[in-house]
């Protein structure tokens, strides 16, 4: 139900490799682009945080110390929500 | 990573001179925060004011940082930015360390 959300846009959309280096490079992208739709300091802590955390998750037990996983990030935002869609194809 | 001594007694005060605590560092962090640590001091007082996000990985290492240091040591935290705080908070981990809002009262030895 797109339609129901104001200022709805597709945000960001990005694949990383499973790295610490990587999901801080791909945060400093989500932070910019919850800055660019308005976002206060403070929801993008917490935008940052949830992320960071399911990403960490997806390092260390998805695809743990195999590594060279790849995950697809996207960031849609609607107004004063976001929705954040993470995918990883680990074990 | 990048540490500062910028009191080094009574209470010995370590500056984190990163801007994120997180998975990427948390590691080589509690190192040398183990490193820094003098052991004849009493109490230690990390200095996160220029630290604007931490993470799950980063608390575990300073809580590891905390757990490594000798009997009758006590590790303060000081100048949490509100990210920071946040974390604090939302874990519980405010009931755990002494946390003084500024590097200077946590030098008188006043909590928040």
């Amino acid at each position: 139900m797109p339609d129901t959300f104001p200022q709805s846009s597709p945000s960001l959309e990005l694949s990383l490799g499973s790295s610490p280096q990587e999901i801080r490079a791909a945060l400093d992208r989500v932070r910019r682009a919850l800055r660019d739709a308005g976002w206060d300091e403070e929801a993008r802590g917490t935008a940052e945080l949830v992320l960071a955390e399911a990403l960490n998750n997806i390092v260390e037990h998805a695809y743990g110390s195999a590594g060279g996983g790849q995950i697809r990030l996207s960031v849609v935002t609607h107004g004063r929500t976001a929705e954040l869609v993470i995918c990883d194809g680990g074990g | 990573m990048q540490l500062t001594v910028t009191d080094t007694e009574d209470p010995q005060i370590i500056r984190v001179d990163e801007g994120r605590i997180d998975a990427a560092v948390a590691i080589q962090f509690k190192d040398a925060v183990r490193e820094a640590v003098s052991p004849g001091t009493a109490r230690v007082v990390l200095d996160l004011g220029a630290v604007e996000f931490i993470d799950s990985s980063g608390l575990g290492a300073i809580v590891a940082a905390m757990k490594g240091m000798g009997q009758g040591q006590r590790l303060d935290l000081a100048a949490l930015r509100p990210m920071v705080d946040k974390v604090f908070r939302l874990t519980r981990m405010d009931t755990i360390f002494v946390i003084h809002e500024t590097v200077d009262a946590a030098r008188d030895g006043r909590g928040s």
